[in-house]
């Protein structure tokens, strides 16, 4: 009796086995370890629902692509496997889906979350369990000023595209020779529009250019930017530098046109110049202002591994990849090299030791340009955890109402229109 | 140079001002005969804007005949929320009368939000960038005709409630309501009246802003804020004082730009408010209790 309880306990046990291994090797190509868990926290719900789609595709398509290839080759082709968080857009969610994704879901790191507020949060509580958190798409340069060690942002942030800005002018100037000299400043008057200022101030200061007028105003409750405009055109800036959400865009280029304020340079910082309700409503009136941006249609024919994989993701989804996707599905390739190096390392079993090793490798990784889709020089990171090889695009709007990209010249498809013509000599 | 800055920007003052105004009066003939606090004002007057838009689009009709089909629009939808909202919370607790008008103000703006999405609309007509010269200034066409409707509205205000039998009966309603209806007034058609034109003028502003101002969901936040301002400013429900009143905030704001800094228009402003309430607690031209 006790016998053949033994013989069917033990039959379950081999039974057990031998399912398990044959599952891994169907899985896992017969490694010691089929799977690696990563968390990626984005905001999935609430009013910033849609980007969060569109940032899950990124992330998607990435994964799919490295699990065909034959996975993390390093760890026996063990697929990536990823366990999503919904911070619904609140900082507080999403540092409490990053405690749940490492503390129950166990994951090897953590990859997100889209807003500078959650990720401050998400990348708090990664920290403090020393989890590896990958951040591919926030741009707020306190970030990377915390002297955390587990913290790797691969975009660039908001003082990188300012200091970029300034080279931009001198490169006007240089090739252009448009004798730039003075600046003005108009911006919203939050966070946001008050730290892109500052940025601006003290890089445009550095490059030898001169503020003569900064004036903000509060987007909130703007109803007219008369006399704003006033003050502008009365300092006669050769270049006006803006930071705007939508609406205070339009009423500020319709104004600008409306008092006959043509600087020889109106450059812009993303936000609502590059909306597309800006973009079909402002018509031809936004002609010729340049913009900052991350991504561009452009680039599809700029960058050869960009197009091969946006005509797969298009395949698959639809739609073009975007500066928000094509970010996503970067970090995920920046994290994967460094698990193939990590796994030289340290095994995955051990969650502890494989995060260090994670960690070492992201600290020690060096990747060229034609490793990943962005018009970035590599990604580096430096001892902050910034990717130091990254940049921004200057983009300017064309006759045909939409944004070309001007600078950097590696990826410019356009010469640009100097100076900023005057309103009077438009069609 | 100075004052040629100086008068150009009392000019520019007194023609937003006309836009405030227009949402001001209706404003404050709602409070001044209903004693009613209407929140969702400034949404009615977003509606007056999108009537105008898509009139001018879809149609190719000009802001200035599509302020009269904002205004006969808003007009009917007022009568509509009167007789279903307004009418059962007369003589309810005042913050019952705050929660109402806020669920209505909800209802539009997300509503709008909800069938036309959150998009930001313009609308640009052949004389959008046309200036007329006044002699000592030169002022956009746009922001001069929403200056002149206004007037003309205000003159049809006076008339309305000077000259005609339910201008009469509106007066004698805003005096008293009870006396009112045993001298045979049909109270509750004067209060359908009465909400439906002053939406219907708000919508009216609406329209006209709409010639300078971007077109969304939530563009009636600011102009209902500073609207509230200029009815208190200009004494609680006279019609006359809220014109003025909005003048006086359009001509402080671009002023006080001009010569302190133009991030503090705001604060000035509202400043001012505060030391004429101070100085005169029931507003310009009002009547004291």
């Amino acid at each position: 009796m006790s016998q053949s309880r033994n013989l069917a306990l033990a039959a379950i046990v081999v039974l057990v086995i031998v399912i398990v291994a044959a599952v891994a090797f169907l899985r896992g190509g017969g490694g010691e370890v089929s799977e690696i868990k990563i968390g990626v926290i984005l905001p999935l719900s609430g009013r910033l629902a849609e980007t969060g789609a569109d940032l899950r595709r990124g992330i998607e398509f990435a994964v799919d692509e490295i699990n065909s290839q034959g996975g993390v080759k390093a760890c026996g082709g063990a697929k990536l496997t990823v366990v999503y968080g919904d911070s619904a857009g609140k900082p507080e969610t999403g540092a409490a889906e990053a405690e749940r994704l490492i503390s129950q879901e166990g994951v090897i790191a953590l990859v997100g979350a889209y807003q500078s507020s959650v990720t401050k949060t998400a990348s708090e509580v990664a920290e403090r369990y020393q989890v590896p958190f990958i951040n591919p798409d926030s741009t707020s340069p306190a970030l990377t000023e915390r002297g955390y060690k587990w913290f790797f942002r691969v975009t660039p942030h908001d003082e990188m595209f300012a200091a970029q800005q300034a080279d931009f002018i001198d490169w006007l100037n240089q090739k252009y020779g448009l004798n730039l000299r003075t600046f003005a400043i108009i911006h919203e008057d939050t966070e946001w529009g008050s730290k892109v200022a500052e940025a601006w101030k003290k890089y445009f200061t550095q490059h030898g250019y001169t503020l003569v007028e900064e004036v903000s105003y509060h987007a909130a409750t703007v109803t007219s930017l008369d006399s704003e405009v006033q003050k502008l055109k009365a300092a006669n800036p050769d270049i006006l530098l803006a930071a705007s959400y939508i609406q205070d865009a339009i009423l500020l280029v319709q104004t600008m046109k409306a008092q006959n304020f043509a600087p020889k340079v109106v450059l812009a910082q993303d936000a609502g110049f590059i909306n597309p309700s800006y973009v079909s409503q402002v018509g031809k009136d936004g002609w010729y202002i340049f913009s900052r941006e991350v991504f561009s249609p452009d680039l599809i024919d700029k960058i050869p591994r960009l197009k091969e994989v946006n005509d797969r993701y298009k395949k698959k989804y639809g739609v073009d990849l975007n500066g928000n996707s094509a970010r996503d599905y970067t970090g995920i390739w920046v994290l994967y090299y460094a698990l193939e190096d990590a796994c030289k390392k340290a095994s995955p079993s051990n969650p502890e030791e494989f995060r260090r090793a994670l960690r070492d490798s992201l600290v020690n990784l060096q990747l060229s340009p034609d490793q990943i889709i962005m018009p970035w020089k590599g990604v580096k990171f430096d001892e902050k955890g910034q990717n130091i090889l990254g940049q921004g695009l200057i983009v300017q709007m064309f006759e045909d109402g939409k944004y070309h990209v001007v600078y950097p010249e590696d990826f410019a498809v356009r010469e640009p229109v100097v100076p900023f013509p005057p309103w009077s000599q438009r069609g | 140079m100075e004052a040629e800055a100086v008068t150009s920007a009392i000019v520019d003052g007194l023609l937003i001002g006309g836009a405030y105004a227009l949402v001001a009066m209706g404003l404050a003939m709602i409070w001044g005969v209903m004693e009613i606090i209407n929140f969702a004002h400034g949404d009615f007057m977003m509606l007056g804007a999108l009537a105008a838009y898509y009139a001018f689009t879809l149609m190719g009709l000009d802001p200035l005949a599509g302020g009269v089909l904002a205004f006969v629009m808003v007009f009917a939808l007022g009568v509509g929320v009167q007789r279903g909202v307004i009418n059962r919370i007369l003589d309810a607790p005042l913050l019952t009368q705050i929660a109402a008008t806020f669920a209505v103000l909800l209802i539009i703006r997300y509503g709008v939000q909800a069938v036309l999405g959150p998009y930001t609309r313009r609308l640009v007509t052949w004389y959008q960038d046309y200036y007329v010269g006044l002699g000592f200034t030169t002022v956009p066409l746009s922001k001069l005709l929403i200056f002149l409707v206004s007037l003309v509205i205000l003159a049809l205000l006076y008339i309305l409630l000077n000259r005609t039998d339910m201008g009469i009966a509106i007066r004698a309603t805003s005096q008293n309501r009870m006396v009112a209806q045993l001298m045979g007034i049909n109270v509750s058609r004067v209060y359908d009246v009465t909400f439906g034109i002053g939406v219907g003028v708000a919508a009216v502003g609406g329209a006209l802003v709409a010639l300078f101002y971007p077109i969304f969901p939530e563009m009636g936040g600011f102009f209902a804020l500073i609207a509230f301002i200029a009815v208190v400013l200009g004494g609680f429900g006279n019609v006359y004082g809220a014109y003025v009143g909005g003048l006086i905030i359009g001509v402080t704001e671009s002023v006080s730009a001009l010569f302190i800094e133009p991030a503090l228009k705001d604060v000035v402003a509202f400043l001012l408010f505060i030391l004429i309430i101070m100085i005169k607690p029931t507003g310009l031209f009002g009547r004291g209790e």
